[in-house]
């Protein structure tokens, strides 16, 4: 058997727990919040792509970019590489394990046979560390997991060549350099600054805060656009699952948030960012109120325009208070020496 | 601050996920304390959202904080360990 020594931890969110993992095994003792605030993690949009047949958000920047923006604003570097023929994929990986590196791979998180059937659902951005390999087995590093899991090599081939949506396409990383000296409250700075622009600032009315707004107004047209009334259940569910299932450390990454100004507090010294990180933590609880009350009016069975207004209260709710939110945040921190 | 034993801990917490989650023929001590919630062992079952709804319960009833979702995970598994949760934080409190 053969496992490299690896600092298994849970995470909040897969690809900033996945990353912050390979960081702490390369000598970088960085926590996950710095992490994915560094990295400007933290966004909103609401959307209707015309290849979908429904109105989707998110509440976090786009799969791949926590791993790009926190390498180009530290200067961390990292191997990564993506492949057509999954036996190269397999070699790559199996000769990087041998020579004990631990490799990132981006998976369908469906394939992830160790978390329980309720849990598995097709997400094509789901990441984990491979720490070691024995007979047609890996040993996994995953952010959601409690321990160190056992994949079968044929189902890790499957989750790393699935088809679909944004498909890994056999995506793997490691980190290859860390600079001697990282300028940790000028990375700090520029993630903060990212995050309020992007969530004040880019001129385009479903980004941000505007986007948040945006779902607020027209949750009351999904009926529309869902075949029936089951459809339209399932997809007012999904707002509970994006906001607390889906591997956002609850609220809808709020709550990391609030950690990463926490700890930015201590870093800069700048006891102002404890007090917005603790307004952060009470954004979060009305982000979960939301997923709460969204998820009362998908199993009530019956869904009324009204209800729907509802939502769309307590969401323009969550795009005034973040408003506020983030212009201070802006200032404090455009304002910090 | 007033003190509570474990056992009455246990209690209220049994009772405040009776409540919250209107199990209505349940009595506190059909609930088992160190067999999870979710698994379908326990003579009650819940699911994400119930836990979701028991963690926003358990911070009003008990004034605390559960802000990362994989503690609020581990720590809604079993009775014990939301007993557990709530004294340790209550501990910490009086420290």
């Amino acid at each position: 058997m053969s496992i490299i020594p690896f600092n298994h931890t849970m995470a909040a969110h897969c690809e900033s727990g996945t990353v912050t993992a390979q960081l702490n095994f390369h000598g970088l003792k960085i926590t996950e919040p710095l992490v994915f605030g560094i990295s400007s993690g933290l966004f909103f949009a609401y959307m209707k792509p015309p290849m979908m047949d429904f109105p989707m958000f998110v509440t976090r920047s786009m799969p791949g970019q926590i791993l790009g923006k926190f390498s180009r604003r530290t200067g961390v570097k990292f191997k990564k590489k993506t492949y057509k023929d999954s036996k190269e994929a397999e070699n790559d990986l199996n000769a990087l394990l041998d020579q004990n590196i631990p490799v990132s791979v981006q998976t369908d998180l469906f394939f992830m046979d160790y978390f329980p059937a309720w849990f598995r659902v097709h997400i094509n951005v789901h990441y984990i560390n491979i720490i070691g390999r024995e007979g047609d087995k890996y040993f996994v590093s995953d952010s959601y997991f409690p321990e160190i899991a056992e994949i079968k090599r044929d189902t890790l081939m499957k989750a790393r060549f699935a088809g679909g949506a944004m498909a890994p396409k056999g995506l793997m990383f490691y980190p290859i350099h860390i600079p001697e000296n990282i300028d940790v409250k000028s990375v700090i700075k520029k993630g903060i600054k990212a995050t309020t622009f992007d969530m004040l600032k880019i001129p385009l009315p479903f980004l941000g805060v505007k986007g948040i707004r945006r779902f607020a107004d027209r949750i009351t047209d999904w009926p529309d656009y869902a075949r029936d009334n089951q459809q339209l259940a399932d997809k007012i569910l999904r707002i509970f699952i994006l906001l607390e299932e889906q591997g956002t450390g609850g609220g809808g990454f709020r709550f990391v948030y609030a950690s990463f100004l926490q700890e930015s507090a201590k870093v800069l010294n700048n006891p102002r960012l404890n007090d917005l990180s603790r307004e952060m933590l009470e954004i979060g609880d009305k982000w979960r109120e939301l997923a709460l009350a969204a998820s009362k009016v998908s199993r009530s069975g019956d869904i009324t325009k009204d209800k729907l207004a509802g939502l769309g209260t307590l969401i323009r709710e969550k795009a005034d208070i973040e408003e506020v939110f983030f212009k201070k945040l802006r200032k404090e921190i455009s304002n910090h020496k | 601050m007033q003190y509570f034993s474990r056992d009455e801990v246990r209690l209220k917490v049994k009772d405040l996920i009776i409540r919250t989650l209107n199990f209505k023929n349940t009595k506190p001590e059909d609930i088992l304390d160190n067999v999870s919630l979710f698994s379908g062992e326990n003579n009650i079952k819940i699911d994400s959202v119930d836990s979701l709804e028991l963690v926003m319960e358990i911070q009003r009833e008990f004034k605390v904080k559960i802000n990362t979702q994989n503690l609020a995970w581990t720590i809604i598994n079993t009775v014990d360990n939301i007993t557990e949760f709530v004294m340790k934080e209550h501990i910490k409190e009086e420290a």
